[in-house]
């Protein structure tokens, strides 16, 4: 019997109707269309400042803040602002995933991918901008990438990847990603250590993973079964002969509301390191497949230090 | 003498969604036929879904994926209210090549939500995350709803020919 899909595209031979015309004259059943903007708009918008304002006010001196909602996955877009000439801004696409949006002296736009092409067994990292250097860097090993996302130093195997840029004014429209799967320049001696960023006159700008999209425990994110990415503060544990696991704390052995981890090297890295066990704790993003956790990822503010928050 | 900004913004969004029912417009309307086993269901859904894309101007943000899900939802929706209505009667078209009615008929024998995902993995190509998104559900319910409304549905077409 010919497979499903074979038999499904047999609808292929249905002559379709035209619709265009009926969706050009029609009334939408579900939606008013919008407001002539500019005035109106203008109006609405002082309503809304000022009510904020109001509701900010009562919310501070008066009424006691509600339980928060429930977390759920990052949300973003495929449209992003750009920053000011000769700035670079962090942004999230539609799903969570996290990019740089690079505004060049030049005047072009960039957006690149946060993650590191250096997965150390299977563990992903995310890069963060150093405004000094103008470029990438990976807090945990100190993979350097330039503002183009090209290869410059470390333990990277790949340029980073960039996306389709289509500049709209002050915003960009991201299209899909170029995945480099070689580096643009040669291997230097690997640098490790702590990070790279000379400050100067500002820290290394990593992505702020929203509370709103910080589960509690692993246990609970695959619980809550949300979709695109996910933030957890947790303990990563490796052991031998069982599988990864994501846990809330881990306490004298004992792995608290614990996830299971997809995609993760344990025998090589175990093997590599001579132990039986490694642990990693850090604030992480993953994304849930079924009951698991996959592409665990380091947000770089394991050590919740306030200096690399982004303001 | 230029248009103002306003109405050349709407011409441009206007032109976006044209270019995306031409672009999906087809295959959107036969995965719905497969999934409602009804033309006018299908037709109706792409037309209200392009239609309000058209309402809403640029606030929405991947404009495909936004058509797909809206078009699912009001037929969902559609199938819904004729399932409650026990008098509309469910006619698939008699117009149809043979061996297509066969999966039709077939198809009548998985719930919605396998239907939904079954078309949607393998007629639309579309993967399990992305049905997630279309059909509002998770990849984990998708996925076991894709699997045993595969399954059904071939079993069904075996017996046909049995």
């Amino acid at each position: 019997m010919a497979d499903i899909g074979t038999r499904l595209r047999m609808v292929d031979r249905v002559p379709a109707p035209d619709l265009w015309r009926r969706i050009e004259t029609g009334e939408p059943r579900g939606v008013r269309p919008p407001e002539p903007r500019s005035r109106v708009l203008v109006a609405l918008l002082a309503l809304a400042l000022a009510a904020t304002g109001v509701f900010l006010a009562l919310r501070a001196f008066v009424l006691t803040p509600s339980q928060p909602a429930a977390p759920s996955g990052l949300s973003g877009s495929d449209v992003v602002d750009v920053p000011a000439r000769g700035e670079t801004a962090p942004a999230f696409l539609t799903d969570g995933h996290p990019v740089f949006v690079v505004h060049r002296e030049d005047g072009t736009v960039g957006v690149i991918d946060a993650f590191s092409t250096h997965r150390p067994w299977g563990v992903e990292e995310l890069v963060g901008w150093c405004p000094s250097s103008r470029t990438f860097d990976e807090p945990q090993h100190g993979a350097k990438f330039n503002e183009f996302g090209q290869y410059l130093d470390g333990p990277a195997a790949a340029d980073l990847a960039r996306y389709e840029v289509d500049r709209m004014g002050d915003r960009a429209r991201v299209g899909p990603a170029v995945v480099p799967t070689t580096r643009s320049e040669a291997p230097r001696i690997g640098v490790q250590g702590p990070l790279l960023c000379q400050e100067g006159r500002a820290p290394l700008m990593l992505h702020r993973i929203p509370r709103s999209a910080m589960f509690d425990s692993p246990a609970e994110a695959v619980q809550a079964r949300p979709e695109g990415w996910i933030g957890i503060r947790g303990v990563l544990l490796v052991r031998a002969g069982g599988s990864a696991l994501l846990c809330a704390t881990l306490q004298e052995g004992s792995c608290t509301s614990p996830a299971m981890v997809d995609g993760i090297d344990s025998e090589a890295w175990l093997d590599f390191l001579g132990e039986s066990q490694v642990t990693i704790g850090d604030q992480w993003i993953a994304r849930v497949e079924g009951e698991r956790l996959t592409s665990l990822t380091r947000t770089g503010r394991g050590d919740g230090n306030p200096s690399r928050d982004l303001r | 003498m230029m248009p103002p900004v306003r109405e050349l913004q709407i011409e441009g969004w206007h032109a976006e969604v044209e270019r995306v029912y031409r672009e999906h417009g087809e295959r959107l309307w036969r995965a719905l036929l497969l999934f409602s086993r009804d033309r006018d269901v299908a037709s109706d859904a792409v037309a209200e879904a392009f239609t309000q894309a058209l309402a809403r101007g640029d606030e929405i943000r991947a404009l495909p994926g936004w058509v797909w899900r809206t078009a699912f939802r009001v037929a969902s929706g559609e199938l819904k209210a004729r399932r409650r209505d026990a008098s509309a009667a469910e006619e698939a078209s008699y117009e149809m090549p043979d061996p297509l009615s066969e999966v039709m008929e077939a198809l009548r024998g998985l719930s919605p939500k396998q239907r939904a995902a079954v078309v949607l993995h393998h007629y639309a190509g579309y993967p399990i995350g992305e049905i997630a998104r279309i059909v509002g559900s998770t990849p984990a319910a998708v996925g076991v709803h894709a699997h045993r409304g595969r399954n059904r549905l071939r079993k069904l077409l075996e017996d046909d020919h049995g």
